[in-house]
């Protein structure tokens, strides 16, 4: 991403992930730098809109540019997907959440005395189903 | 021209392979035309940090964004929902979330029991057999017994744990006095033929990295193949010929544009209830009722989230369904509205997709995001709902006058809009479930936002019946018009029930092939 973009993207990106909560703020997590090349390595097919869309200039009123964006919910989609996609794959971001990406753990039975517990509930209460062989309407259809 | 074949089918997703499969098995010449290709499972990125930012892309639901080298255009500006599919080996259930559900036995009697659209040809006790086989062929997970559905065999595996969700659900819908039951999943919870056990690695609507979920790539075509099925990819069909009131095969269209004519006795299509009446219309066929592309149904979808004080472990666990409810399935008119709909308690992913997907409403961003997220990722859990679409002939396929695909093939263009009865239908489900979970312990329900990225379910338009003039195939999927061509995919539904149709598609397509092999000798071909 050339640098005229990168420019107007750090302009915008504070104004859709501020900082707060205990949390930096985009441009604190890296966004505009090293955030969006992650994203565009990952989706380099996404680096040509999204240049042709932040390639006019550092806006004077970055917030006036955000809310003209915000007209077009397809441009502003994919810069709202850039910026948390750029952020939220962050590893000190995804650390302070407590967030550990897919790992993998195999599922464990949980059938034990207590979900068989709550089952006999279910049972009790008797089938839920519609029987159309129990109408009066089909019986008489099976007889003849 | 290529050797002729005793069976040509047209589709390589559940309900094509299904049918190759057991032709295969019966000894036939079985020749399967697919226009996309296998998955290339090295893009399921479950489990690398850019999982969210690739999945929906490489495993888009909507071929018109996706817009793989196997997909066609759908013109869906007149629908209300876009036509999603996965055209490539496997279909539908690469990117499925592999919740297997029956139709109920009341599905089978809609115009008997609630005096609206039409009954099924045959009744859920016909089904229930086929139902039991495809259960083996997909693994499923599951548990005997449910209250919901007539007794019968069980799974071949046992259910997917509760987990922390689902055991908040179970006790709420006790406490309410709701059903609920372990959800039937075609996702592996033990090692099962060649499919992995389950991981949880969350990814089920974006491909199965790991083998778990039952993709007929993996469950159906290795087999097929092996027992002499042989499967084209790269191959689109343009149209059927037909000579005398019969299909001679099909002229199909390589990826280098290099066009071929493949002869057969007998055709199947399994190209989904979209593909299927393009390829009829296309090719003038098996048409003389007037319904080929009409009675289009597409399940309404709404989810309910809802948020909770703690981590419930909603970032993690296969995302198929934990438990399902099937309390407000059945008509009840006292309500406002007939038919129902099924539900589905899932987790709801990972940190992107808590901030921007319509499962949470829409996009947050600015003040309220890292609340949002902080508040969301882990600690929610949402509510699928399923609803009944009826059939409606205002509602239905056909070819585009001016979009065409890559070779010039007339594009489908689609028109569906949701009734009267759907917006109560839904409206009053969405109700009930956030009671559900307000009674799970949620602080706060979310209910999605409106989405068009929603028409998972694509069923009728060649709708099967006895009556010539008010049907495209007869009970068993085969043309009353053209004696050697069958359909075996969702086309065929009289009505759609309100589950998730794959397995019912499966059983169905199980069910025409024996059709077809009991009666081969009977069977009238193409010369």
């Amino acid at each position: 991403m050339n640098g005229r973009a990168r420019e107007v993207l750090a302009s915008l990106a504070d104004l859709l992930v501020p900082p707060g909560d205990g949390m930096p703020s985009a441009l604190e997590a890296g966004v505009a730098s090293a955030g969006i090349d992650r994203v565009l390595a990952a989706c380099p097919e996404l680096e040509s809109p999204l240049v042709r869309l932040l390639d006019r200039g550092t806006p004077p009123d970055p917030a006036g540019l955000l809310d003209e964006l915000r007209t077009d919910p397809q441009a502003f989609g994919l810069l709202a997907f850039a910026v948390v996609g750029a952020y939220l794959t962050e590893p000190r971001v995804m650390d302070r959440l407590g967030y550990r990406g897919r790992p993998v753990a195999p599922v464990a039975d949980d059938l034990d005395a207590g979900v068989r517990s709550l089952l006999e509930s279910v049972l009790e209460r008797g089938p839920v189903y519609r029987d159309p062989d129990a109408t009066p309407q089909r019986r008489a259809a099976r007889a003849t | 021209m290529s050797e002729p074949v005793d069976v040509l089918v047209v589709g390589a997703g559940p309900a094509g392979a299904v049918a190759a499969k057991r032709l295969a098995e019966a000894g036939a010449r079985v020749l399967c035309l697919e226009q996309g290709d296998w998955p290339d499972y090295r893009r399921a990125r479950a489990g690398h940090p850019d999982f969210e930012l690739t999945a929906q892309r490489d495993w888009a639901w909507n071929p018109n964004t996706r817009r793989s080298a196997g997909d066609y255009p759908v013109e869906d500006s007149g629908s209300d929902a876009a036509a999603l599919m996965w055209n490539g080996v496997g279909g539908g259930s690469v990117v499925y979330a592999g919740v297997w559900e029956r139709n109920l036995p009341s599905d089978f009697r809609v115009r008997t029991l609630d005096g609206v659209a039409d009954d099924w040809p045959f009744d859920y006790e016909e089904l229930r057999l086929f139902y039991e086989r495809v259960d083996l062929d997909f693994g499923v997970s599951g548990l005997a017994g449910d209250p919901a559905q007539p007794p019968g065999a069980a799974p071949p595996l046992p259910p997917l744990p509760l987990g922390r969700i689902g055991r908040l659900g179970a006790r709420a819908h006790n406490e309410l006095g709701w059903h609920w039951w372990p959800g039937p999943n075609a996702i592996a919870s033990r090692p099962y033929r060649n499919r992995m056990q389950c991981v949880q690695r969350t990814s089920c609507l974006w491909a199965c990295p790991d083998g778990a979920k039952a993709s007929v790539d993996l469950t159906h075509w290795p087999e097929a193949i092996e027992r002499g099925a042989r499967l084209v990819t790269g191959a689109r069909v343009r149209e059927l010929r037909s000579r005398d009131g019969l299909v001679e095969g099909a002229t199909w269209i390589d990826r280098d544009g290099g066009e071929h004519f493949q002869p057969a006795a007998v055709t199947v299509l399994a190209a989904n209830a979209i593909g299927t009446a393009r390829l009829l219309l296309t090719s003038g066929l098996a048409n003389s009722s007037g319904l080929v592309g009409k009675r289009l149904m597409i399940h309404p979808w709404a989810t309910v989230t809802g948020l909770f004080g703690e981590d419930v472990g909603g970032a993690h666990g296969p995302w198929g369904q934990l438990l399902h409810c099937l309390e407000f399935y059945e008509t009840d008119t006292s309500r406002g509205f007939v038919r129902g709909a099924k539900w589905g308690l899932m987790v709801t992913g990972g940190p992107v997709g808590s901030v921007l997907s319509p499962f949470f409403g829409g996009p947050v961003l600015g003040e309220g995001f890292h609340a949002s997220v902080r508040s969301r990722l882990g600690r929610s859990a949402m509510w699928g709902i399923v609803g009944e679409d009826l059939p409606n002939e205002q509602n239905h396929v056909l070819l585009d006058d001016s979009l065409t695909d890559e070779h010039g093939i007339p594009a489908p263009r689609i028109v569906h809009a949701r009734d009267e009865n759907v917006e109560r239908l839904m409206a009053f489900n969405v109700e009930r479930a956030r009671e559900s979970l307000t009674a799970m312990g949620a602080y706060e329900t979310i209910v999605g936002a409106a989405d068009r990225e929603t028409g998972w379910h694509l069923l009728g338009t060649a709708c099967m019946g006895t009556d010539p003039e008010t049907s495209v195939v007869d009970p068993f999927g085969r043309s009353h018009d053209v004696a050697n061509l069958w359909i075996v995919d969702g086309s065929t539904w009289p009505t759609s029930a309100a589950v998730n149709p794959t397995a019912t598609i499966a059983a169905l397509a199980l069910r025409s092939a024996e059709r077809l092999l009991a009666g081969r000798r009977d069977q009238v071909r193409a010369a």
